[in-house]
């Protein structure tokens, strides 16, 4: 049984007085790992980008085929000086945090009934596989009759996240050492405080774990409604340049795609589900 | 009137695998008194864990009745403080938000939770450590913190399953002796669960001896050593001796009759 709490067990034992911490690093140093982190992290675009312009360059391919670095990045000026860029991605932005939010509200708590008794999870678990084959955007058609076009969009990405939640947060729960819940039992939590105290802390890991997956979906999800089904938003601003060959905008919103979801992981949800790890004293690999 | 009242325990546990009953413990019956400090000793295998996950109220009895205070025992429940052999603490909480979990559920305000709750963690020695993470501190810091949250709690029994089975030798002295510091001031009524001959001798009034495979009462010995005891006086003391040896026997018999029964049934298997 690997419980959790455990993991110092084998480690070299401590008398009152003296405790095991984590070795600390002198801020300087962090700060330069963190640049050298983060210029790593880039270099391989620069090369891509350096490659891009060399081909566009020599072969000499049209703008209405593909543009030049600078073409998309002086449709990026245009567009942030009319404001319209602002406009798709906010709208974009939005959508996924309204989406999120709403799977977050409804997502953890159907995770935690569903892992905290096996009848219900035994139920459900046929609906939920079929529906994960299902969910995106093979629901755009009904969610547009149901929602008009901005609820429709703000339901797939719900529907992508709500999924990840529920099943993360089942196996979340399923997974807290059955110890921890007899200790709380036998310090006299009933059954409702159960969840609040033991279940969803005890779970969050995991539930951490599947927000972060499952914004992944809905941010694809995202995408591809507004190509479909969008009045505004990145997905809908590709979908428009494509109508008038605007290559050009077509890659900045590729590209703004891909980063935007890099920053909203990298600065959001990874510290977010590696806090949550770190403070339950738990690692991954043990998980 | 005792304090604990265990009546014709039984356990009968069906192994699916086989389709067939397991009887893992047979009419054990014995009592513990107000304070006292009582042991279950007995080879792995002899439903020791067994016996405290049903007066803990984790598992059902197939048969028997249990009394606490005069009250029949249900599902668990804040009378009965559980110490884990995992230590059991929640990762997510601090050392003070761990011992101030009992008091909380049983609603009481924030400032006597604290004050409950440091109360005991300076029993255990570990003031200072409050605002630390369970995962900050080592085994043996751990189970001090295991046992603080249960007396926090102030249960009228405590069961312990082998506590200090997951910590290295050393430190489980000390933290046998330390129990017992704890023991002699607060008097709590303990239930002890252990494999350790030297270490239910060491700490208990009394050691109630199981037999394995069923697990059966083999013997309910009254341990007459003398209080308040250290192991520095213990380890060459005749009388300690004496009674570890006793148990030692009572044990090898208890085992040597369970291995040869079982010899038989796999002659008895093999021949047609």
């Amino acid at each position: 049984m690997g419980a959790a709490p455990a993991t110092s067990t084998g480690d070299r034992e401590t008398g009152p007085g003296e405790s095991r911490t984590a070795p600390q690093h002198p801020r300087s140093s962090l700060v330069r790992n963190g640049v050298s982190a983060t210029l790593w992290f880039l270099a391989p675009f620069v090369i891509l980008a350096a490659i891009w312009a060399m081909i566009v360059e020599g072969t000499g391919v049209p703008l209405r085929r593909f543009p030049q670095v600078t073409d998309v990045a002086m449709a990026g000026a245009a567009m942030m000086a009319d404001g319209s860029l602002w406009e798709h991605l906010g709208a974009s932005v939005w959508r996924v945090f309204q989406g999120g939010g709403l799977a977050i509200l409804t997502g953890v708590p159907f995770g935690l009934l569903m892992g905290a008794n096996r009848k219900v999870a035994t139920f459900f678990t046929p609906l939920l596989r079929f529906s994960v084959a299902l969910a995106g955007i093979a629901w755009i058609p009904l969610a547009t009759l149901w929602f008009r076009v901005d609820g429709a969009v703000t339901f797939i990405i719900w529907n992508a996240v709500f999924f990840s939640l529920v099943y993360n947060t089942m196996q979340g729960v399923q997974q807290i050492p059955v110890d921890f819940r007899r200790a709380a039992q036998s310090l006299g939590t009933g059954p409702l405080r159960m969840f609040p105290q033991v279940l969803f802390p005890g779970a969050l890991p995991s539930i951490v774990t599947g927000l972060r997956v499952g914004m992944g979906y809905g941010w694809r999800g995202l995408i591809a409604a507004e190509i479909i089904a969008g009045t505004a938003g990145l997905g809908y601003s590709l979908f428009l340049a494509e109508k008038f060959f605007r290559t050009d905008v077509i890659v900045l919103m590729m590209i703004l795609i891909g980063a935007i979801w890099l920053v909203m992981d990298r600065s959001l949800l990874a510290p977010l589900e590696r806090r949550t790890v770190e403070r339950w004293g738990m690692t991954k690999t043990e998980r | 009137m005792s304090h604990l009242r265990i009546e014709s325990l039984s356990k009968v546990y069906v192994d699916e695998y086989r389709g067939e009953n397991v009887v893992a413990l047979d009419d054990i019956s014995f009592t513990i008194e107000q304070g006292e400090f009582v042991s279950i000793l007995g080879p792995s295998g002899c439903g020791k864990t067994t016996i405290l996950n049903i007066v803990a109220g984790f598992i059902e009895p197939s048969g028997g009745r249990i009394l606490l205070g005069d009250k029949p025992i249900g599902g668990p429940g804040p009378d009965r403080g559980v110490v884990f052999q995992s230590f059991a603490l929640f990762p997510w909480k601090t050392i003070l938000g761990n011992v101030r979990f009992g008091p909380k559920m049983a609603k009481r305000s924030r400032s006597e939770q604290d004050r409950v709750a440091r109360e005991f963690i300076e029993l255990v020695g570990l003031t200072g450590f409050e605002d630390r993470y369970p995962h900050e501190l080592s085994g043996g810091m751990q189970q001090r913190v295991g046992v603080a949250r249960v007396l926090a709690n102030d249960p009228q029994l405590m069961l312990m399953d082998e506590p200090f089975a997951s910590v290295d030798a050393q430190t489980r002295m000390k933290l046998q002796e330390d129990l017992i510091k704890v023991w002699e001031e607060r008097h709590p009524t303990i239930m002890l669960i252990t494999h350790d001959i030297e270490e239910a001798v060491f700490l208990s009034d009394r050691v109630i001896v199981l037999t394995s495979h069923p697990g059966r009462l083999n013997r309910d010995m009254r341990i007459d050593l003398p209080r308040p005891r250290q192991w520095a006086n213990l380890v060459r003391d005749t009388r300690f001796s004496e009674i570890t040896h006793e148990i030692m026997g009572l044990i090898m018999q208890g085992s040597g009759n369970a291995d040869a029964e079982q010899e038989q049934e796999a002659v008895g298997e093999a021949s047609p």
